[in-house]
C-alpha cells in the first residue's frame, strides 16, 4: 500500500533524516512503509512456513530442539500419512501411529459440502435481508436493524447449547442439515456488511427502473445483485473461510465419519494413548493440506475482493 | 453457480445416507458397537470379537477406535446425542462419574468367578451401594524405561538400576544414576562439576506431566514407598491426604530434579512428550506404564530395557462399560462378560499388548515378551511383592483434578514451599468432597 501514502505522510515519516542530510533522492517514507509491510508479511507468513517445516520433518527430529529453518531430514511420510497412503509398518517405525484414520478425502468432501451450502444460503438470504433494511420502508425497520446488530455481540458459545437441543429434537444430529442449519439463513455481520453497500447505490437508478415498471423483486435481482457483484463475492469468500474453519459446532453435532468435516477430522492426530505425545508431524501435514483449498480460493478471488474494497457505488 | 450448488446439495443428500443408528446390520444381526482408544489393542480385541461371533452368530461386533485425546469428550457428546457406542473401554478415573450420572449400566456378576482376577482389581469397579460397573480385563503397573545404549555409555549396569534405592532427601542411588545419565550441551555429565542445568542435551529422566493428580507415571510409586496413602480408604475414600509431609517431600524431590537439570521442565516435557523425547535419545530414562511397551520397544537403534521404579507402583486396570442407551442391553452384557472371560483373556495374554486380568493367563503374556527378548519382569515385580497402590477412587474426581493438576504444575514451575502449597490444596480438595455430601 506504499503508493497510497500521501506525499505529506511520506515526508512526515522521513522528515528528520531528510532535513539533516538534504538528500531528496532517497524517499525514506517509502522505505519505511516497505519495511513495515515486509515485517507484517514475515510475521503472518512465518507460522505458515513453520507448519510446513514441521510437516516435512520426521517426528523424531522435532524433539531434538533443532531450530533450523529447513527440515533436518526432509520426508514426505507425514503428507502420505495425512492422505492415508502410508503403511502401518512405516508409521510404527516413525512412531506416528494414530487410533483413528483421518480419512482425508471424505473429510475434504464434507468440508466442501458444508462450506458451499453455508455460503450459498448465507449470501442469498443476507442479501435479501440487507436490501430490505436498506431500501424497503416498514414500521420499526431501524429498531429491528438495531436489534439485529445487537445480536453480533452475543458470543456464539452462548447459543451452542440451545442450538444443540433444537437440532437434536429435530433429529438432525450427524447430518449435513444439522451442521449447516445455524449458519444457513443469516449472520448479523453479513446483513450489516451488505446493507452498507446497498445504501451506497444511488436511488436514482432504482427510481428509473421503477418508472420503467420493474417491481422490487425485479430491481433486486436484475439491478442490485449485478451492481453488487464485487461485495457479494467478498462476502462469499469471507463466509466460505469462516465456514471452513468452524470447529466447535461441527464437532458437537457432526462427529460421525460420513459428515465429519476437516477441522474435526484433524482430531485423528491427538495423542492416541495416555502418556504418548501427539504426532505433530502428520498433524501439521494434514493441517497444511486442509488449508490448501482456502489458499487456492483466496488467490483466485483476491483481485475481486480488492475491487470490492474500492467499490464506490456506481461504476 | 446454480449447478454447483445443486450438485453440492445432491452430494450432501447422498452422503447423508448410510448412518446406522438402528443397531441392526443389513443382514438382520444385532450390531454392538465397541469403542476403545488404544490402537495397539484393536487387533487383539478383533480376535476376541471373531471368536465371540462364532459362538453368537446372531451378533456382530463393530470395533471403533478413538484417540485418548478425544475419547472422553467424544463419549460425553455421544451420551448426550444418543450416538454413544453400546460398549466402551472404561477407566477407573472416569466411571464413578458415569455411574453417578447413570449413563452406564451395572453388570450382573452372577455366574462369573470373581476370584479368577488378580486380587483387588474387581472391587475397584464396585460402587458404594454394591453395584458392579465392569469386570477387570487387564491391569497395568509402571516401570522405568531404559535406553540401554546411554546407560552403557555412562558406565552403569542394568543391575545397578534394578537395585537402585530412593529417598526424598537426596534421591538415593536412583538420583545419582539420573545425574550420571544427564549430559549438558558441552558434554559434561550431571555428576561432574560445571554441569549446566539450563542447557541440557540429554535428560537423565523423562517426565510425563499429564496426570499429576494421581501421579500414576510420576509420584505415585515413589510416595507409596514411603508409606504414603492418598485416601483414608480406597475405593470410595472420603478424605484426601495431600497434606501428608511424605507427599510434600516427594514433590519437592521431583522439583529438585527439574532444577538440577536431570529432568525436563514442565513446559519442555509437555510440548515434546516423554515417549518422543525418549525415542529421540533426549531422555535416557522414562517412567511409563506397561501399555507403552510396544511403543518404546519399537524405537529404532536403541536397546530398550525395563527396570522397577523404586519398589512400588500404582496398580490400575481397565474394564468395559455398557451405555444405558444401548438398544441391545442383553447382547452388550454378553459381549462384556466374554471380554472378561478366560476365552478372550487368553488371547489378550498371548498377544501381550497389555497384561490380562485373569491370573492364570498372565504367564502367556510373559512368554510372548520373552520370545521378543523383552524382559517385563519389572512390571510384574510389584504384584509379586504386593508393593502396589490401587488407583484412587472417589467422587468428584473431575473437579478434584481441576484443583490438583494446576496447583502441582504451578508448584513445579515455581519456588513456593511444598508443605504450605500441599496443605492449602488438600483443604480445597476435601472441601470439594465435603460439598457433595
Amino acid at each position: 500500500m506504499a503508493n497510497t501514502l500521501s506525499p505529506a505522510t511520506a515526508e512526515l515519516a522521513g522528515a528528520a533524516p531528510a532535513r539533516v542530510r538534504e538528500k531528496p533522492g532517497i524517499r525514506w517514507g517509502r522505505i519505511a512503509a516497505w519495511a513495515v509491510m515486509g515485517l507484517i508479511l514475515v510475521v503472518s507468513l512465518f507460522p505458515f512456513w513453520w507448519m510446513l517445516r514441521t510437516a516435512l520433518s520426521t517426528n523424531a527430529d522435532l524433539v531434538t530442539g533443532n531450530q533450523s529453518l529447513l527440515p533436518v531430514h526432509p520426508t514426505l511420510l507425514n503428507l502420505k500419512q495425512a492422505l492415508g497412503l502410508a503403511s502401518a509398518k512405516e508409521l510404527a517405525a516413525a512412531g506416528t501411529q494414530t487410533s483413528v484414520d483421518v480419512n482425508f478425502f471424505v473429510a475434504l468432501r464434507n468440508s466442501i459440502i458444508v462450506a458451499t451450502l453455508i455460503t450459498a444460503g448465507q449470501v442469498t438470504f443476507c442479501a435479501m435481508a440487507a436490501y430490505a433494511f436498506a431500501r424497503l420502508r416498514f414500521p420499526g425497520r431501524d429498531k429491528l436493524f438495531f436489534l439485529f446488530l445487537t445480536a453480533m455481540m452475543i458470543p456464539p458459545i452462548f447459543t451452542l447449547i440451545p442450538n444443540f437441543v433444537l437440532i437434536k429434537n429435530l433429529g438432525w444430529l450427524n447430518s449435513f442439515p444439522g451442521i449447516v442449519a445455524p449458519f444457513f439463513l443469516m449472520t448479523p455481520f453479513a446483513v450489516f456488511f451488505l446493507r452498507q453497500f446497498f445504501l451506497g447505490i444511488s436511488k436514482e437508478v432504482e427510481e428509473a427502473a421503477l418508472l420503467d415498471g420493474a417491481g422490487r423483486w425485479k430491481i433486486f435481482r436484475q439491478l442490485i445483485i449485478p451492481m453488487s457483484a464485487a461485495p457479494l463475492v467478498t462476502l462469499a469468500v469471507l463466509t466460505y473461510i469462516t465456514a471452513w474453519q468452524e470447529y466447535m459446532w461441527p464437532l458437537v453435532t457432526g462427529d460421525s465419519e460420513h459428515v465429519r468435516v476437516l477441522t474435526v477430522a484433524l482430531n485423528a492426530f491427538k495423542s492416541s494413548t495416555p502418556t504418548i505425545a501427539p504426532p505433530w508431524g502428520p498433524l501439521m501435514a494434514a493441517t497444511f493440506l486442509a488449508a490448501v483449498p482456502l489458499i487456492v480460493l483466496f488467490l483466485a478471488l483476491a483481485k475481486r475482493m480488492v475491487d470490492a474494497i474500492g467499490f464506490s457505488g456506481i461504476k | 453457480m446454480r449447478t454447483l450448488i445443486a450438485l453440492t446439495a445432491a452430494a450432501a443428500l447422498l452422503a447423508g445416507c448410510g448412518t446406522n443408528s438402528s443397531g441392526v446390520t443389513a443382514d438382520g444381526k444385532v450390531l454392538i458397537r465397541y469403542q476403545l482408544w488404544d490402537t495397539n489393542q484393536k487387533p487383539v480385541y478383533q480376535m476376541c470379537a471373531n471368536r465371540f461371533q462364532q459362538q453368537h452368530p446372531d451378533i456382530r461386533i463393530q470395533i471403533e477406535n478413538k484417540n485418548w485425546g478425544d475419547y472422553w469428550s467424544g463419549l460425553a457428546r455421544g451420551f448426550i446425542s444418543d450416538t454413544a457406542p453400546d460398549v466402551f473401554t472404561d477407566h477407573l478415573g472416569k466411571y464413578p462419574q458415569f455411574a453417578q450420572s447413570e449413563v452406564i449400566e451395572p453388570v450382573q456378576t452372577r455366574g462369573i468367578d470373581m476370584n479368577q482376577y488378580l486380587p483387588g482389581l474387581a472391587k475397584l469397579w464396585r460402587s458404594p451401594n454394591g453395584k458392579q460397573y465392569g469386570f477387570p480385563k487387564d491391569w497395568d503397573t509402571v516401570a522405568v524405561v531404559v535406553n540401554e545404549n546411554l546407560l552403557a555409555k555412562a558406565g552403569i549396569t542394568m543391575r545397578q538400576l534394578d537395585h537402585a534405592t530412593w529417598n526424598p532427601t537426596n534421591g538415593g542411588t536412583f538420583q545419582r544414576i539420573a545425574a550420571r545419565l544427564s549430559v549438558d550441551t558441552h558434554g559434561r555429565r550431571g555428576d561432574q562439576p560445571g554441569f549446566d542445568p539450563h542447557n541440557v542435551a540429554v535428560y537423565g529422566l523423562g517426565f510425563d506431566p499429564s496426570g499429576l493428580t494421581y501421579g500414576q507415571t510420576t509420584w505415585a510409586g515413589f510416595a507409596a514407598s514411603l508409606g504414603f496413602k492418598l485416601l483414608n480408604k480406597n475405593p470410595w475414600g472420603t478424605h484426601y491426604n495431600y497434606a501428608d509431609p511424605r507427599f510434600a517431600a516427594t514433590m519437592n524431590w521431583w522439583r529438585t530434579m527439574i532444577h538440577k537439570g536431570f529432568m525436563p521442565s514442565l513446559t519442555t516435557a509437555r510440548t515434546l512428550g516423554q515417549s518422543a523425547m525418549f525415542q529421540a535419545g533426549k531422555a535416557a530414562l522414562a517412567i511409563d506404564g506397561d501399555w507403552t511397551i510396544s511403543t518404546y520397544s519399537a524405537t529404532k537403534g536403541i536397546k530398550v530395557g525395563y527396570a522397577p521404579q523404586g519398589s512400588w507402583s500404582m496398580f490400575n486396570g481397565l474394564a468395559d462399560g455398557i451405555w444405558v442407551g444401548t438398544k441391545h442391553p442383553k447382547q452388550a452384557l454378553q459381549w462384556v462378560r466374554f471380554l472378561a472371560s478366560p476365552a478372550c483373556q487368553s488371547i489378550v495374554g498371548t498377544q501381550a499388548v497389555v497384561f490380562p486380568a485373569i491370573k492364570s493367563e498372565i504367564p502367556k503374556a510373559v512368554a510372548t515378551h520373552d520370545k521378543q527378548h523383552i524382559d517385563v519382569s519389572a512390571f510384574l515385580s510389584y504384584v509379586k511383592a504386593r508393593h502396589t497402590v490401587l488407583y484412587p477412587i472417589t467422587e468428584k474426581a473431575a473437579q478434584i483434578n481441576l484443583i490438583v493438576q494446576p496447583t502441582l504444575e504451578e508448584f513445579l514451575n515455581g519456588n513456593a514451599p511444598a508443605e504450605q502449597v500441599m496443605r492449602n490444596m488438600n483443604t480445597q480438595v476435601n472441601n470439594q468432597l465435603e460439598y457433595t455430601r
